[in-house]
């Protein structure tokens, strides 16, 4: 197979096939943005977290948001802003946090209410300890010390509710520490985020890329296939190419004539 | 150096090409040279066989070259094939494959004919 191919042969298959090589590659690149423009998908939904998620309708989610560092006065070498933070950000995901934020919500709205505020369609038995903990969100800045924490949800009563009861939560860890760690609350902030409806997108913005990259793309992939195809055809059935290639095979070139079209 | 124009080449190597088909035949002591191809390619068969047949009349050979069809694809050409004496292979360089060369040397030493050589197209 590979005694008639050589690097020239390779040359000689790819000009031989070149205007078959250039249309089929045209053609392709034609079909392809075709199908990036043409084609339309929905967009997968996103999970927006308290088992809400994207619909074709626009949604509002209300967010309260605190932020704020822990500041130590004690003597205790072991524990500083950074260690603090750190702790109580980890119990937040407690069997014993959990407890604690369930009873303090449900003292203040019950389970019924909270479904409904939420239009919601689970049942109340499915609001458990740890039901409220997917609420609440929380970031660390660089420094390991200020946190952000806030909550959203559907509704601006229930997030400011969850909010507090976490604060709360907080409030409880710094009296154990004998009033040593004092919360310093830099900013309480709340917003309304707008979450779009889905849309319909082509496959060009679903991949985000123009449709004249995807054509250059598209393109430039099947020149490059197209090349390695015609070396293929030529490995799998070698032409003699030249005046060398005969006389290997002991047939002796004559000569060689070039007759102009029309005789 | 005078250069060539391109229509001068042309007609400098069709003249080499049938010198040396006919000083070949001479060599050989052959008086009926077959054109055959792999391809088909009857348009230049046809042309490179007046050409020779011109030639060798101006030069006073006793030769007489004949246009046959593809040796390997009709057996009718094989059959005119072995009323000659030797035969020339008319091909285009890329487009001849090494497996209808085989055939063809195939074909020829099976009816023991004498392969001269072969004249390559552009």
């Amino acid at each position: 197979m590979f005694e008639h191919f050589g690097i020239k042969d390779a040359f000689v298959a790819i000009w031989k096939y070149k205007i078959r090589i250039i249309v089929v590659a045209v053609l392709f690149a034609i079909v392809i943005v075709g199908m990036m423009s043409l084609i339309s998908v929905k967009q997968k939904p996103q999970a927006l977290g308290g088992g809400v998620v994207q619909t074709e309708q626009e949604i509002l989610l209300y967010k309260k948001q605190l932020d704020f560092y822990l500041d130590y006065s004690g003597s205790d070498t072991a524990l500083s802003s950074k260690t603090l933070a750190t702790m109580y950000l980890n119990s937040l995901s407690k069997a014993d946090c959990h407890q604690y934020i369930a009873n303090y919500v449900l003292e203040r709205m019950s389970k019924e209410e909270i479904i409904q505020r939420l239009d919601a369609t689970f049942t109340p038995d499915s609001i458990t300890s740890s039901f409220f903990y997917q609420y609440i969100r929380h970031t660390i800045d660089t420094t390991g010390q200020a946190i952000s924490l806030w909550s959203q949800s559907l509704d601006e009563e229930y997030s400011a509710l969850i909010l507090e009861a976490y604060k709360s939560w907080f409030d409880k860890l710094n009296s154990a520490e004998n009033s040593q760690v004092k919360m310093v609350i830099m900013s309480e902030t709340k917003e309304v985020v707008n979450i779009p409806p889905l849309v319909e997108e082509t496959l060009a913005e679903k991949v985000q890329l123009s449709v004249e990259k995807v054509g250059i793309l598209a393109f430039v992939g099947a020149l490059f296939v197209g090349m390695i195809v015609a070396m293929g055809l030529m490995l799998f059935n070698p032409t003699l190419n030249r005046k060398n290639d005969y006389e290997n095979i002991g047939i002796e070139v004559l000569g060689q004539i070039e007759i102009p079209k029309g005789v | 150096m005078v250069r060539m124009t391109k229509k001068e080449r042309r007609i400098q190597e069709a003249g080499y090409a049938v010198n040396a088909i006919l000083s070949k035949a001479k060599k050989s002591d052959c008086k009926i040279i077959g054109l055959t191809s792999c391809l088909g390619l009857e348009r230049e068969i046809q042309w490179l066989c007046e050409k020779c047949n011109i030639r060798s009349k101006e030069k006073g050979f006793n030769i007489v070259v004949k246009e046959l069809k593809s040796v390997i694809n009709y057996a009718e050409a094989l059959e005119e094939a072995k009323n000659c004496d030797a035969i020339v292979m008319v091909e285009r360089y890329a487009i001849t494959t090494y497996k209808m060369v085989e055939k063809m040397k195939e074909y020829l030493d099976r009816e023991e004919l004498k392969l001269l050589g072969v004249v390559s197209v552009q």
